[in-house]
């Protein structure tokens, strides 16, 4: 059987470059995934075991044992010149306790940046060093560890920023008292890869010169043991010792299981893997049409075979050698891609984090198996239903495309309750805002949707073939030859609705959530900028004028208006702020001219529309007084009044004034308006932690939903590259079927342009349906996900939900679709027009 | 040849023309120095054992296919060292196609498939010509049809509709009653005759059957890739001797 399958491949390798190809892409994404997480997780444990890999047993305390000074755990491991009881026990050469102690570096005289510990010195992590000093894994790059407590090993970061060489003098400060010790540099050591440790600058100094910095009773959770005797022994002891306030583990048990506890590498997994399934879904679909074209070409070979003599079951037999055969060479060349790639990403990554490690576990053998299943699976239907023919039928010629076969019922049924009970069970949990029914639903309606697809994919591509008509001849035939086959049309756009609904679905879901910030953070923002002007007297109001009118002239401004607190309101404790109505009207979103309007009456208090009561009272510095509350149409105010109203009262300020400002670009980016707030604190001579922007906060809570957006799309678009694949495979297998008919088409007049127009329309055809049907179903997908997400929100807010679609994305995902489709066609096409007509002609 | 052609022009003619295949130790000459002059309005069939060049004689007229030396020339117009493009646009106005069999499209209707070449070439039907051809043809009733709903002979009807309806200079038919039975190859023979006669129509047919050749107006015999004789008005029984003297 393998002489057979293997003389199919070698007579016709064209017809398999795309199945491999897609077997290729979907088998490298998955083995692409889980090379990320094995090799994510062997860098963790490099950079983890960095601190303690030297180590024969690590002690970690619990955390009640090492917030207690009192706890045995101290007493056991000890203290910086203390040994603790531990070290009494025989085979243990040393314990280790790690003190990890932030300290300031002073800065050089002459520096003139500011320090991050404080103005000028930068925060340095002190450890004491062991008593034998193989305990430690960081490698000494200059110099020795310090040998006296007036030495000091500084790591290579600190040494970089300070340019400390070895000799130099150091000054630093503690962080309880603040004592300066001077300290010369005997050493520099490599920087720790604990990724807990990035970023700071690390020193090591002598237990009895660390001391001076730790306080009465320094915090430590880790010790360290070295042992020269019978480490299982020893292991057991300690362990009983410790019973209760500390576990002891070999480092290696250590750092997996604080991988397993604390990182989430198998939410990584089972995240990329959903996108991997996707991918090898659309995978499936690919190579299940490809060979249902294949086998219907071979239809009359395998009868010429039965005719001749085979049995069934031989033609099965060479079937399946055929597909496994196929399999396998498509996934051990995915397989091997996914390593090449990952390790070239990680020998790039070396560049920035020197311990990032590849590695591979046996996992990658299931994903050998599963490309191989999968495509077994994928072929095995349509092979099984070519030979299924009887020799004679198949040596007929072969009939037009029927429609309505008992398998074809049964799925259209199926397709139809799954579509009709999917999307109602969707849109009523959807509107309840359930969001996992809706998901439930919308799975099993997008599944309907998609067995259905042969019903109405071909429809589509029928009437949008019309508007080819007014190209002639080639765009006539790209629209008949595009339905002819119907399901094979329709199996070829499937694939690619699989990934532009999901496309279209996360960027009309993205987009909404990130119109809707301000719902989904609770809050919307009637201010873009406060400032607290806590360095002014709230009762020199000319100086508030000054400063406010300065911040409201900064470039980017568009308005600033000062407000004081004049009293507290008895019910909520809340502080009442009396402010010029129509200015604060100008803070455009603050308040609506009717409540500008109903401010200006004296003795009226504005509230938050949350709040029904129809008057209020108030509690100033002159004693309480009552007012009208007026509900304001927004729901985010603080209770306000005029100044006038203020005024009569002849109350003192309860608390610093603010100022409340609008920006003239809302939709500016977080940096942009850290910029803005340093220029108007600058202007205005008030210090920059004053300034608060709520805008800040959307607009990072926006990049991240963007960044989310587009990480999700990246994933599904390798879905989307097996669908397009796809495409070029079935027009190359269905341009081959047609040889005769193109070259009579030539024969009779038909330009070689024309042809190739003829075939890249029909693939555009087929892409750009298929990019429609996803976006449309992926629009309504997002929005009923939208609407399940905010339901819960918005419940209790008077707001409704505006959904946004994500037109130019959509625009986006059909133009590159047709693109695709262009780009698929050019090796068919191209090797359709090179077939003179007469070569053609001869084909039978 | 008689004289009256010597005047005329030709619809179809070829001056030396050469055609070999493969490279070498494999090579095959399919036409050796041929000379031929087909004139208008007449109907012409080309006869000879099986790869003698026959096809490849009708490819190279046709502009279906290149020669390796000497000219062709279809009405007034060489087309010899013509691009493919050219040639393409050419052969959708000056030559007409009926093939043995797959003739038609057939994604398009009957009517669809005779209008082809103007719809290629993007002109007008003239409407009182195509309802002359269909009420000779008797295609009336059949023009809604697709090719699998019509019988061979309907097929093949509408195949010569189609290469009549432009007015070509010449139309080819390589065996065009080869699929068909006696009965309807015999209808599609007399339409061919009757196309040559009453509308003047050049027509070249490659045949192996000397009762179809008996339909044309003379015989070009061909051998080994050469022309080896001629049958003016022919009859089976002076074709089957021709014949049987070349096999000889
Ligand atoms: N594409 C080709 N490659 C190589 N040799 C070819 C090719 N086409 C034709 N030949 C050879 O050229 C010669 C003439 O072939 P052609 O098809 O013209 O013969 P024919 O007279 O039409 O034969 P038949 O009556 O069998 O159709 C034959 O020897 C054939 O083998
Ligand atoms: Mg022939």
């Amino acid at each position: 059987m393998w002489k057979l399958a293997i003389s199919q491949l070698k007579s016709h390798p064209r017809r398999y470059v795309a199945v491999l190809l897609a077997i290729t892409l979907g088998t490298m994404f998955l083995a692409g995934s889980l090379l990320v997480t094995s090799s994510a997780k062997e860098t963790t444990k490099q950079m983890l075991g960095a601190t303690y890999a030297n180590a024969d047993l690590l002690i970690t305390a619990e955390q009640d044992a090492y917030l207690d000074p009192e706890s045995a755990f101290y007493d056991q491991v000890g203290w910086l010149e203390h040994p603790g009881d531990l070290e009494t026990i025989s085979g243990v050469a040393e314990v280790y306790p790690l003190l990890q102690v932030g300290t300031g570096l002073v800065l050089p005289e002459d520096s003139a940046r500011r320090g991050s510990f404080d103005a000028d010195a930068d925060f340095l992590l002190a450890t004491n060093t062991p008593d034998d000093t193989s305990l430690l894994s960081t490698p000494i790059t200059a110099g020795t560890l310090p040998r006296g407590d007036t030495e000091i090993a500084v790591d290579t970061t600190a040494a970089e920023r300070h340019e400390l060489t070895v000799g130099d003098t150091v000054t630093l400060r503690g962080l309880i008292e603040d004592d300066e010790t001077e300290f010369t540099v005997s050493g520099i050591v490599d920087t720790s890869g604990d990724p807990t440790a990035i970023g700071a600058m690390a020193a090591y100094l002598t237990p009895s010169a660390l001391a001076a910095f730790t306080g009465d009773d320094p915090i430590y959770t880790m010790g360290l043991v070295r042992v020269d005797g019978d480490l299982d022994a020893v292991l057991q002891q300690i362990t009983t010792a410790l019973s209760g306030v500390a576990t002891v583990n070999t480092p290696e048990v250590q750092i997996s299981e604080s991988l397993i506890n604390k990182l989430g590498f198998d939410a990584i997994t089972v995240v990329l893997g959903s996108f991997a399934a996707i991918a090898l879904l659309v995978m499936m679909l690919v190579i299940n049409n490809t060979f249902s074209v294949l086998v219907a070409q071979r239809t009359r070979q395998y009868a010429l075979q039965r005719v001749l003599g085979a049995t069934r079951a031989q033609i099965r037999k060479s079937v399946l050698a055929e597909t496994l055969l196929i399999g396998i060479i498509g996934s051990v060349i995915g397989i091997v891609a996914a390593i090449g790639l990952i390790f070239g990403l990680i020998i790039l990554a070396q560049r920035w984090v020197a311990r990032a490690t590849f590695a591979i576990d046996a996992t990658l053998l299931w994903v050998l198996l599963a490309g191989v299943l999968i495509t077994v699976v994928a072929a095995w239907a349509p092979a099984s239903k070519a030979m299924r023919v009887s020799p004679l039928a198949a040596m007929r010629p072969v009939p037009a495309v029927t429609v309505g076969s008992q398998a074809g019922i049964v799925r259209l049924v199926l397709g139809a309750l799954a579509l009709i009970g999917g999307t109602a069970v969707m849109l009523l949990f959807a509107f309840h805002g359930d969001i996992g029914m809706a998901i439930l639903g919308g799975a099993i309606s997008f599944l309907g949707a998609l067995l259905l697809g042969v019903l109405f994919v071909p429809a589509v591509v029928y009437g949008l073939g019309w508007a080819l008509r007014p190209i002639g001849v080639p765009g006539k035939m790209a629209q008949l030859n595009s339905v002819r086959n119907r399901s094979r049309t329709a199996a070829t756009a499937t694939a690619l609705i699989i990934g532009t609904t999901l496309v279209a679905m996360i960027l009309t879901g993205g987009r909404t959530v990130q119109e809707n910030t301000d719902q989904l953070l609770a809050t919307s923002f009637p201010v873009d900028v406060y400032a607290e002007l806590s360095d002014i007297d709230p009762a020199d109001s000319q100086r508030l004028e000054e400063t406010t009118r300065a911040v409201a002239t900064t470039p980017g401004v568009a308005a600033a208006v000062p407000l004081t607190p004049v009293a507290t309101t008895v019910d909520q404790g809340e502080h009442v702020m009396a402010g010029d109505p129509k200015r604060i009207a100008q803070i455009s979103a603050a308040l609506t001219e009717q409540d500008a309007a109903a401010l200006a009456d004296p003795g009226t208090v504005l509230v938050s529309n949350r709040y029904d009561y129809e008057t209020l009272t108030a509690q100033t510095s002159q004693g309480p007084v009552e007012l009208d509350a007026v509900q304001s149409e927004l729901s985010s105010v603080t209770a306000i009044v005029s100044t006038a109203t203020a005024a009569a009262w002849d109350a003192e300020p309860l608390g610093p004034a603010v100022a409340w400002i609008a920006v003239d670009d809302p939709e500016m980016s977080a940096t942009d308006m850290q910029d803005l707030i340093t220029s108007m604190a600058s202007n205005a001579e008030v210090s920059a932690g004053n300034f608060e922007s709520p805008l800040i906060i959307r607009a990072t809570y926006q990049q991240i939903i963007g960044t989310v957006m587009l990480t999700v799309v990246g994933l599904l678009a390798i879905s989307v590259l097996i669908a397009f694949v796809g495409v070029a495979n079935t027009l190359a297998l269905s341009a081959l079927e047609r040889t005769r008919e193109n070259s009579l088409l030539r024969a009779l007049g038909l330009t070689k342009r024309g042809l190739r127009a003829m075939l890249s329309w029909e693939a555009v055809l087929i892409c750009a349906v298929g990019a429609i049907l996803g976006c449309a179903l992926g629009m309504f997908y997002g929005w009923v996900g939208s609407v399940a997400i905010f339901t819960p929100i918005l419940e209790d807010q008077a707001d409704t939900l505006a959904v946004s679609l994500p037109w130019a994305a959509i625009i986006g995902i059909i133009g590159t679709a047709v693109l695709a489709g262009l780009i698929a066609s050019v090796a068919p096409s191209h090797r359709a027009a090179k077939l003179s007509p007469v070569e053609g002609l001869a084909t039978a | 040849m008689t004289t009256h052609t010597i005047t005329a022009p030709s619809a179809v003619a070829a001056q030396s023309i050469t055609k070999t295949y493969g490279t070498d130790d494999t090579q095959v000459t399919a036409l050796d120095d041929v000379s031929v002059a087909f004139h208008p309005g007449d109907f012409t069939a080309i006869m000879g054992p099986s790869g003698s060049g026959k096809s490849t004689l009708m490819h190279c007229l046709a502009g279906l296919d290149t020669v390796d030396s000497g000219q062709v020339a279809i009405g007034k117009t060489v087309i010899t060292g013509m691009s493919d493009h050219q040639l393409t646009i050419l052969r959708r106005k000056h030559v007409g196609f009926i093939f043995q069999a797959f003739n038609l499209v057939p994604t398009l209707s009957a009517r669809d498939n005779i209008l082809l070449p103007l719809d290629l070439a993007g002109t007008k039907v003239d409407q009182a010509w195509f309802d002359q051809i269909i009420e000779v043809l008797g295609l009336g009733d059949r023009l809604a049809h697709h090719p699998h709903e019509l019988s061979g002979g309907q097929q093949q009807r509408v195949a010569v509709a189609r290469a009549l309806l432009t007015r070509p200079d010449v139309v080819f038919a390589d065996e065009p009653t080869g699929a068909l039975d006696s009965a309807t190859g015999t209808e599609v023979l007399q339409l061919l005759a009757r196309s040559a006669r009453d509308m003047g129509q050049t027509i070249i047919m490659v045949t192996h059957d000397p009762h179809a050749a008996a339909y044309a107006d003379n015989v070009v015999l061909l051998k080994d890739g050469a022309i080896v004789g001629r049958v003016e008005d022919p009859t089976a029984d002076t074709v089957l001797a021709a014949l049987a003297e070349l096999g000889a």
